[in-house]
């Protein structure tokens, strides 16, 4: 009995989490959800930022975009095709990858797959869809000038990665205008490849044939992506503090530290110590609330770039709250001590908020989808939800400890000011 | 730290270390169902159960006019809900502190007609998480210092929503759109002296009147099952649940000016009521094909044209009746609201066959996707039954939502358009020079 038992668990335990691949050698992984209405498939290549050449600013986007115009049906773009069939496409250009996100009722997401495998077997990098994908992409670089928090983040991308990765998410209108159909059709050739794809399917599996996913993954040529050598140049001199100014209205500081692996030993540590910042900045600089602020209504916050290559921890504070530099210090006063001082009492209830906080991120199929792709870029095997929550659970306060003490030393600190700002004194740990 | 912290904290840590444990038993259920009915003290629960969550979402929703009996007093909802969600038990947690370290969210919002108090809580604190819930408003005792942290909380939020266009524009169309009732007032006050005005016992018998257990709809989804309802603290039976609040519409909705932190426009139409559930639908339909922020062929339109400008918009299902609203945040041009003109007349023709089974494919999707999570179930669960039609809820087991989206036509769309959308309430905003928010 026991043993029918055993088998049962096992036999379930297989069903419900995360399974590699139906076809090799493309890398598939399915999280099965029989309940569900929607399916969602998260596509990551290796044609990010760091594939740009030096003259190239802009052209993991450029291509991107372009695949989402790409005529598919009678003329309709694939963006457009895919909303009429009842679904969304979207993508993100990250440092190392670029993700498409493929979501859809599931009773007809076979047609959305075969709709999005037509598109980048033959995308269509003409002059006419690549000025359309360079006028999305104009505008979002012009909504993103606006945003203190992301011109923050991309100074510090620049001074953190020593390649094309830290160059800015869309590129800049002066470069985009210059990359034409060659440019594209080449980084595609280059970078587009199936050998070091991973597709990761969430939600009802069901309806959908087995070979569709991997006819998504096999539209692309085989091989993989191979590194581009380009170093950028350093920013003007070591400085440790970028400064920028913008039409905003207050002053944002934001810094950013190295972080571990999410396959290190310290990546349990190092959520909790981000919780424990998000947490301590809350408290230092914002009016208590009692509902729970979303993300953007946050005036501080800290997150932790796990899946980022290398790892990094981004906080941020906006000067709306007062002087930002202040509420910095004191946090990072906070975490000084907390990496050199001996925790007294019970860490239990910090892992508790963290593992809390984790699980707050991870309840849609797109979350889910792109956690596992990111578990299954580092051989992490298996449900990352409950790696993350064991690796919590099993961290140590020495851990914790070791790890502040370890990252927490010395960040990048971009302060993003106000065009007539005179000056903001940056802090000293 | 707390005893009381301590104990909590090693609950969910023992919990967190048996997750291994929990994953098959939660792989052999791995089928969503939906359960209602009557909680034994009274009032009504629904529970959307999908075991393989990880959360859960679990929410009181309340029929109460957000100012008071004859809006007397502007607020009130919003102050009673947070007084209680502060308010430390004796030798307890309040909710809100008790929320916070398991790393959950707590949700307070109010409707002209309706209150919500809701959480968001990783599943092995669900049971936890639901005794506090209804132990802090089924038998509410509101402390000193959880009215002054209320006092704060919506002094914040009072600021906050002056600078949120989208916000104050809807408050001044519903205001121009109903003549009388809770609709005719803005659930929170744009000032932090209107929530200091109200008296504390006028708070202490809002509560006790409004969130009785009768009055409540307890609506739980993602990995909570109905066995969770054995944890309900409630107080002694309550009588049953207040009819709807409906409002007195304008016999001539008219036009109004305000100022605010951007300049912009909006309309608003009274719409069907949520018993209409074909017309109801008919105008969701239009609004998200129109007016969804980011699939709206009138919200890209004018986002293609004017990139500083934001468009929302929507068909607020309410008892009676619905309402029908958009509103551009950061322009004002008469050629946008020419555009907006021409956009709506649109409707009342029908579409080709072709744009409308594109747009109703879509339409259909953003409605599953916006009911995926636990929280978003929830919501739309807890917010139909307030109104008064708990089957109709989009992503309700019952499927109703979606046959009245199938049974819809281009030629019924478009008489729908003809019904409704005649005489609009109109608002126009007229910037202050201050930053604000065009989100």
């Amino acid at each position: 009995m026991t043993r029918v038992l055993s088998a049962i668990f096992i036999a379930l335990l297989l069903a419900w989490l995360p399974t590699a691949g139906r076809t090799a050698p493309v890398n598939v992984i399915e999280q099965p959800d029989p309940a569900a209405n929607l399916t969602g498939t998260s596509l990551v290549l290796q044609a990010g930022l760091d594939r740009q050449g030096a003259n190239e600013n802009g052209l993991a986007a450029l291509v991107a975009e372009s695949i989402l115009r790409t005529p598919v049906q009678g003329g309709e773009s694939l963006e457009d095709a895919i909303a009429a069939q009842g679904g969304e496409i979207t993508y993100a250009v990250e440092p190392r990858d670029v993700r498409f996100y493929l979501d859809g009722i599931s009773s007809n997401y076979a047609a959305l797959l075969q709709l999005f495998a037509g598109a980048l077997a033959s995308p269509d990098f003409s002059a006419s869809t690549l000025g359309s994908a360079r006028q999305v992409l104009d505008a979002k670089i012009a909504q993103a000038e606006r945003s203190p928090l992301t011109v923050g983040i991309d100074m510090l991308n620049r001074a953190f990665y020593p390649d094309s990765a830290g160059m800015p998410r869309y590129g800049l209108p002066a470069t985009l205008a210059v990359l034409g159909t060659s440019d594209a059709q080449a980084f595609y050739r280059e970078h587009y490849r199936r050998g070091d794809a991973i597709l990761s399917a969430a939600g009802n599996l069901d309806t959908v044939p087995s070979a569709a996913f991997s006819a998504v993954a096999n539209a692309l040529p085989a091989g993989k992506s191979a590194p581009v050598a380009v170093a950028t140049p350093n920013p003007p001199s070591n400085t440790r503090e970028l400064l920028a100014r913008r039409d905003i209205s207050v002053p944002w500081l934001v810094a950013q530290y190295p972080a571990p692996e999410v396959d290190s030993k310290d990546f349990g540590a190092m959520l909790i110590l981000t919780a424990f910042m998000q947490r301590t900045l809350a408290d230092v600089s914002e009016v208590p609330t009692i509902a729970t602020r979303s993300p953007l209504q946050r005036g501080v916050g800290a997150y932790y770039n796990f899946d980022a290559r290398p790892a990094n921890v981004v906080i941020y504070v906006d000067g709306g709250l007062g002087d930002p530099t202040r509420t910095f210090a004191t946090a990072l006063t906070v975490v000084n001590v907390l990496g050199h001082a001996k925790l007294g009492g019970n860490l239990n209830e910090l892992k508790a908020y963290a593992a809390g906080r984790f699980l707050q991120d991870t309840t849609t199929l797109q979350d889910r989808a792109w956690l596992a792709a990111v578990a299954a870029s580092r051989g992490i095997s298996g449900d990352f939800v409950q790696h993350a929550l064991k690796e919590i659970n099993g961290a140590r306060a020495t851990d914790v400890q070791r790890v502040a003490a370890r990252y927490f030393g010395s960040p990048t600190i971009a302060l993003v000011l106000p065009r007539m700002q005179q000056s903001v004194q940056t802090p000293t740990p | 730290m707390s005893k009381a912290g301590l104990r909590l904290s090693t609950a969910a840590m023992c919990l967190c270390t048996s997750l291994f444990a929990f994953a098959p038993s939660r792989a052999a259920a791995s089928t969503q169902f939906e359960s209602s009915g009557t909680l034994p003290g009274g009032g009504t629960y629904v529970v959307s159960s999908d075991p393989l969550a990880a959360t859960a979402a679990i929410e009181l929703w309340f029929r109460a006019p957000s100012a008071g009996s004859n809006n007397a007093y502007p607020g009130i909802a919003r102050l009673a809900l947070a007084a209680l969600a502060a308010s430390s038990p004796p030798h307890g947690t309040s909710l809100a502190q008790l929320v916070n370290r398991m790393g959950g969210s707590l949700s307070l919002t109010v409707y002209p007609d309706i209150a919500m108090v809701g959480v968001s809580v990783p599943f092995w604190d669900a049971t936890q998480a639901l005794r506090a819930l209804t132990s802090a408003y089924f038998a509410p005792a509101i402390s000193s210092e959880g009215l002054k942290s209320a006092l704060r909380d919506c002094a914040i939020a009072a600021a906050q929503g002056r600078f949120d266009s989208d916000r104050v524009m809807q408050d001044a169309l519903f205001s121009e759109l109903f003549a009388a009732g809770p609709a005719h007032v803005a659930p929170i006050p744009d000032s932090a002296s209107a929530f200091a005005r109200i008296p504390e016992d006028q708070v202490r018998a809002f509560a006790a009147r409004a969130f009785r257990q009768g009055n409540a709809v307890l609506s739980i989804a993602g990995a909570a099952g109905t066995q969770l309802l054995a944890d309900v603290r409630g107080a002694a039976a309550s009588s049953s649940a207040d009819p709807p609040y409906d409002s007195p519409l304008s016999n001539a909705p008219g036009s109004m000016d305000r100022s605010g932190a951007l300049q912009g426009f909006g309309l608003a139409w009274a719409g069907a009521p949520i018993s209409d559930q074909k017309a109801a639908t008919a105008l969701d339909f239009i609004a998200d094909y129109l007016f969804d922020s980011d699939h709206g062929t009138f919200a890209k339109a004018v986002q293609a044209a004017r990139p500083d400008a934001f468009v929302s918009g929507q068909f607020i299902t309410l008892h009676n009746p619905g309402v029908l609203l958009v509103v551009v945040s950061g322009a004002n041009t008469p050629e946008l609201r020419a555009q907006l003109s021409d956009a709506v007349a649109a409707t009342k023709k029908p579409m080709d066959e072709k744009t409308f089974t594109a747009a109703r494919s879509a339409f259909r999707y953003h409605l599953l996707s916006q009911t995926q999570t636990p929280m978003s179930r929830a919501d739309n669960l807890g917010w139909y039954a307030a109104e008064g039609n708990a089957a109709y809820a989009p992503g309700a087991g019952s499927g109703e939502y979606l046959n009245a989206v199938e049974a819809l036509d281009p030629g019924y769309v478009a008489q729908t358009a003809r019904t409704y959308l005649q005489r609009p309430a109109a608002v126009q905003l007229i910037s202050t020079g201050q930053k604000g928010t065009a989100t």
